[in-house]
């Protein structure tokens, strides 16, 4: 399971009062404050599951997604719809993998996530 | 046709599940997990974001967070702390500083502004207005050939009373240049690596100045919750969600049309009726995702449920027209003939309307619950899914599977 364990914490630092406009055009509705707003967001605590290419999945995607956003994709994609992702991670978001590691990482993720090898 | 079967299972308690009630009770406190009804479907629930009760954990990071389909049966209204998430960027600012924030306005205007939340809240006419909220995405996971990115089931949209000022007053006060085309709007959110395009969408101009268009501060009557955009979001009522910009700090007026990555690369459909194309379609003319197109569902029953033959049945749900309103919403129990449903109270054209009718069984067997909305443009769902290679603008009539005994 890709579970977040870290706690989440909304602190709030101190109150500010910001008026009620909404209350003015409403009559009735309670007034709106705008708080300074402090929350932790949960950490990913999984990473890919292991197999030869795993360590580039692991040092090169996870800069900017957890792993969970690739072991949930359909199985049904295919070599090239990884090929695809892949190109489009690097082309389009700037993903600093290797070109010559992209062969392998493609390979990774289609024989773990592909029920079409 | 493709149905729906969204069931909260644990390990323990499967097919003892009574009520959805129960079924959400049973699930606390023991790893509960939530499937969505396609392949590699099984999502963990989750209750450890801030601001928010439990979610359905589409991504950690950053985040997307689902709302479980039965919170839509609750009201015409999605709770705050069950609206769903979703983040393009890895830098989600975690910290607010609500006196020191500052709304930029600035590029193509007369007297560019910077705006504290106080003279935004105190400066302006306040507006309020339901409306939908639903990503361009919402219901990817069903798309047939199947299309990477986020796999959503159907619970990536919401419905909400925004409360803030209206865009047009903003740009007026700032005086916008002749020869301005576009407006462009920004959040603080960013990538981590310097070659990611910062997340930003524009409007024209023309529907910037609409008087709709408005940014928020405040969201069924409580400031946003910061996964939702805390302290401002830019509203687009009757749009996809992709341009309700959250943590909105920016708004540039552009002199020409907008060519960031945001605009001409993603959240690009076909220009072609319901967003459809054939699968291996090649030069299609693509355009910027835009209008919301109708939708209804059934909320209070699901697949698999049982009925009782010559027994009354309340069926009830959720519709919305779109980029208008809900003209009728019709239900089918044997996929040929339509009956009107009785809508509820109306809070607005973009807003969702409930429905419901009566149904009595008068056959034993498996029978098909199919739901349609027609909005007041006259546009209905479609009976068969449009595929696109976003996996974007799903409306197909929605169908679910019960058993009459």
């Amino acid at each position: 399971m890709n579970r977040p364990h870290s706690l989440c914490a909304i602190t709030i630092c101190m109150l500010i009062w910001l008026g009620s406009p909404a209350s003015q055009a409403e009559g009735a509705t309670k007034p709106i404050r705008l708080v300074n707003t402090q929350v932790t967001l949960p950490t990913s605590t999984t990473s890919f599951p292991p197999g030869k290419g795993s360590e580039i999945a692991n040092a090169y995607c996870t800069i900017c997604h957890s792993s969970d956003m690739v072991t949930q994709q359909p199985p049904s994609l295919t070599r090239k719809d990884w090929q695809s992702e892949v190109h489009k991670m690097k082309t389009n978001y700037g993903a600093p993998i290797p070109d010559d590691q992209v062969t392998l990482l493609v390979t990774y993720l289609t024989a773990t996530f592909s029920d079409k090898k | 046709m493709i149905t729906r079967r969204q069931f909260i299972q644990t390990a323990a308690v499967l097919a003892v599940a009574g009520s959805v009630e129960n079924r959400l009770l049973a699930a606390v406190g023991s790893e509960p997990t939530y499937v969505l009804p396609f392949a590699n479907g099984k999502r963990s629930l989750v209750n450890d974001f801030p601001q928010k009760k439990q979610m359905i954990l589409q991504r950690v990071r950053s985040p997307l967070l689902e709302t479980p389909f039965e919170v839509f049966d609750k009201g015409v209204f999605t709770p705050n702390d069950q609206f769903f998430v979703r983040w393009h960027l890895p830098d989600v600012p975690t910290s607010i500083n609500a006196t020191h924030f500052r709304l930029s306005l600035h590029g193509h205007v007369n007297k560019p502004q910077s705006l504290s939340l106080d003279e935004l809240m105190h400066g302006f006419t306040p507006v309020e207005i339901a409306a939908v909220n639903q990503c361009s995405g919402n219901s990817r996971g069903f798309f047939s050939p199947r299309i990477a990115g986020g796999q959503w089931g159907n619970g990536a949209m919401g419905n909400a009373r925004w409360t803030g000022v209206r865009l047009k007053d903003v740009l007026d006060r700032a005086g916008i240049r002749s020869g301005a085309v576009q407006v462009r709007f920004n959040g603080l959110d960013g990538g981590v690596v310097p070659q990611t395009p910062d997340y930003m969408k524009s409007l024209d101009l023309d529907h910037a100045r609409d008087g709709e268009v408005m940014i928020a501060y405040a969201m069924n009557g409580e400031p946003l919750p910061l996964l939702n955009g805390f302290p401002l979001r830019l509203i687009v009522p009757g749009w996809y969600s992709t341009y309700w910009v959250k943590m909105l700090s920016d708004i540039e007026v552009l002199a020409k049309r907008d060519d960031n990555f945001w605009m001409t690369t993603a959240y690009k459909i076909p220009d072609t009726p319901n967003a459809n194309m054939i699968h291996d379609q090649v030069g299609v003319k693509m355009v910027p995702i835009n209008r919301m197109v109708p939708r209804s569902f059934v909320t209070n029953l699901r697949d698999g449920d049982i009925l009782r033959k010559g027994r009354n049945t309340v069926v009830r749900g959720i519709a919305f027209g779109g980029d208008v309103g809900v003209a009728k919403v019709m239900l089918s129990t044997d996929g040929k003939s339509w009956r009107d449903t009785q809508l509820d109270d109306d809070f607005g054209k973009y807003s969702f309307r409930r429905w419901q009718t009566n149904f009595t069984p008068s056959q034993r067997g498996p029978t098909m619950l199919m739901v349609k909305a027609i909005n007041t443009n006259n546009v209905v769902q479609p009976n068969s899914a449009n595929w696109n290679t976003g996996g974007y603008m799903r409306n197909v009539v929605e169908t679910i599977t019960t058993t009459v005994i």
